[in-house]
């Protein structure tokens, strides 16, 4: 098993969606969020605004990179053609799905740790005399946050992709979700709890902590623990068992 | 002694999607350590077949066993030394071929992966194995292909139109690497709808025709079931046709234009047509004839399969033999 595990990782290496995922989320995200921070003069440079506003976006539209390895993981196999001669050597089909989740989280954590350390390390860095400094406690304390968002949308997106949903239906509903439905139930005080259990990143900063692009929308959220448990469960183990079923039954 | 048991064998099978039956009833039976050609025209149900004793997708009615295991229920079994290749070889074109096999092997076990430089040797790909499979011609991406089915020591290779986009000299060295593998032991089950292919790799066959099995059996057998006949070209026709319907191995003779002569043969096997056929030219030099042209049996081959093929559904009826030699539809 370790070996598939192996060949899962070099493939996914050898993926330019990944390589994609790692420069949008690692890149993209904080260091063009703060060339924005840098150009308009409303905002201060650098610092603990900047870093907040940066985090906040990484578990936003940054969750794209993570989606993109968990759909790529799921998919590239059939894509390439190479799903059925894999499933014809009798290795039982549900194996052949199961080794995809450890590559995929051997994938995301080094990105979600590099997505947060650049911003981190770029708010330090840079700062205008108008903003406090960034502190290494405040920046530790958004780590959980940004690798349990990253691990959870991953392993979702692979179940999905596992399911036969291509690369655009995930990534464009990540997009939406993030940029649309988690400002605007954030937004509302009438969206009900259940419902923002419902959106990942909402859920984990309200039980891990961490900057949420929901509360700078609107207020302060206080979304039950266990509420925000079943809401991610509900994902994963949906998105999972799914992508399992179709990877075991559907023709190869 | 018993005979021994076939390395792939089907009873029944059936295969529905949507209103269409693509597969009705299909019995296969072939033989350990031979070339077998599955014969028929696209859309015939051959993919379709493979896909099914692959275990990609299910059948709705009908046995499979393959190297004596039953399907689905032993699949892991079964399959465990068989290569196949589906439709055509398909790989990870931004990856190396040696990195597709490692893949591959690390499905298998690890005697896979130590097995991938002799498998790379063998389709001879040693020296380009660390370039992109992206940057591979077809007939390279066939030899991986091939490649890829040795890796777990295959008794039985399920090749599905190997020699689809090849070349005249890559279909030739396919050929050969499908012969030397046979040689070894080994059972390639090898479908295709180009009849010339299936008759110079092939021991035996089976014709499939609109989802059903219309023939099977040896090459000789499927091709002496239909009236022998070689084709002379030669001057002074007539006189050779008078010449030769005298003789006790001739059913009848017909002259044509174009220094045209058609002998009818009084034989059974391609074996004996050889000998026949060699005889008669022998007969015609004595007697001051030159011979210029023969056909060979191919043709009759080719003319029998095609008839199969052609026939109306009317006319084709399911196969209940046991045995694995050619019994007509």
């Amino acid at each position: 098993m370790s070996r598939m595990i192996l060949a899962e990782l070099l493939r996914l290496r050898r993926t330019r969606a990944v390589w994609g995922a790692a420069l949008f989320t690692v890149v993209v995200v904080p260091v063009g969020t703060l060339m924005l921070n840098l150009v308009s003069s409303a905002t201060r440079i650098g610092g603990i605004d900047a870093a907040d506003i940066t985090i906040a976006l990484v578990l936003g539209p940054g969750l794209v990179g993570p989606a993109m390895v968990g759909v790529t993981a799921g998919i590239a196999d059939r894509t390439a053609g190479v799903f059925s001669t894999l499933a014809a050597t009798g290795r039982p089909r549900a194996s052949l799905f199961w080794v995809r989740m450890p590559a995929v989280v051997a994938v995301v954590v080094p990105l979600a740790l590099a997505s947060w350390a650049v911003p981190c390390l770029l708010c330090a860095a840079i700062r205008d005399g108008g903003s406090d400094p960034m502190t290494w406690s405040w920046a530790i304390d958004q780590l959980p946050a940004v690798l349990v968002t990253d691990v959870v949308i991953a392993l979702t997106a692979l179940g999905l992709g596992s399911a036969g949903l291509g690369g655009a239906p995930v990534i464009g509903g990540v997009l939406a979700l993030t940029l649309g439905v988690v400002p605007i139930a954030g937004s509302l005080t009438t969206t009900p709890d259940w419902f923002l259990a419902l959106l990942p990143p909402v859920s984990v900063t309200e039980l891990v902590g961490g900057a949420s692009l929901a509360e700078k929308m609107g207020d302060s959220l206080a979304l039950p623990a266990a509420m925000a448990v079943g809401g991610l469960a509900a994902w994963l183990v949906g998105s999972i068992a799914y992508g399992r079923h179709r990877t075991v039954h559907a023709d190869a | 002694m018993s005979e021994p048991r076939p390395v792939l064998q089907t009873h029944g099978l059936r295969k529905r999607y949507g209103d269409r039956e693509v597969v009705r009833g299909v019995d296969l039976q072939v033989p350990r350590g031979v070339a077998f050609g599955f014969l028929g025209p696209n859309g015939a149900g051959k993919t379709t077949v493979i896909r099914m004793l692959l275990g990609l997708t299910a059948a709705d009615a009908g046995t499979m066993q393959l190297l004596g295991h039953d399907l689905p229920g032993d699949r892991r079994e079964a399959l465990r030394r068989v290569g196949a290749i589906v439709e055509e070889p398909r790989f990870h074109a931004r990856m190396s071929g040696r990195e597709n096999l490692w893949i591959h092997a690390a499905v298998l076990d690890r005697a896979a992966e130590q097995r991938i430089p002799a498998a790379l040797e063998r389709v001879g790909l040693a020296d380009r194995a660390d370039d992109r499979v992206g940057g591979y011609s077809l007939g390279m991406r066939q030899r991986l292909g091939i490649a890829r089915c040795l890796l777990c020591d295959p008794e039985l290779l399920i090749l599905d139109e190997p020699a689809n986009g090849l070349d005249p000299a890559g279909i030739r060295e396919l050929r050969a690497l499908v012969r030397s593998l046979v040689a070894e032991g080994r059972t390639v089950f090898l479908s295709s709808h180009l009849l010339d292919e299936v008759e110079k790799t092939c021991d035996m066959a089976a014709v499939i025709r609109d989802g059903r099995i219309v023939a099977q059996g040896s090459l000789d057998e499927l091709a002496a079931s239909r009236e022998p006949r070689i084709e002379l070209k030669l001057a002074r026709a007539g006189e050779a046709a008078t010449l030769l319907a005298a003789r006790p191995d001739v059913q009848g003779t017909s002259a044509g234009a174009d220094d045209r002569l058609t002998v009818r043969l009084r034989v059974t096997t391609i074996s004996g047509e050889h000998q026949i056929t060699g005889e008669l030219v022998r007969h015609l030099v004595a007697h001051g004839f030159a011979p210029y042209g023969v056909s060979s049996s191919t043709e009759r081959l080719e003319d029998r399969v095609l008839e199969l093929l052609s026939r109306s559904d009317d006319e084709a009826v399911d196969r209940t033999t046991e045995a694995p030699t050619l019994v007509e539809a």
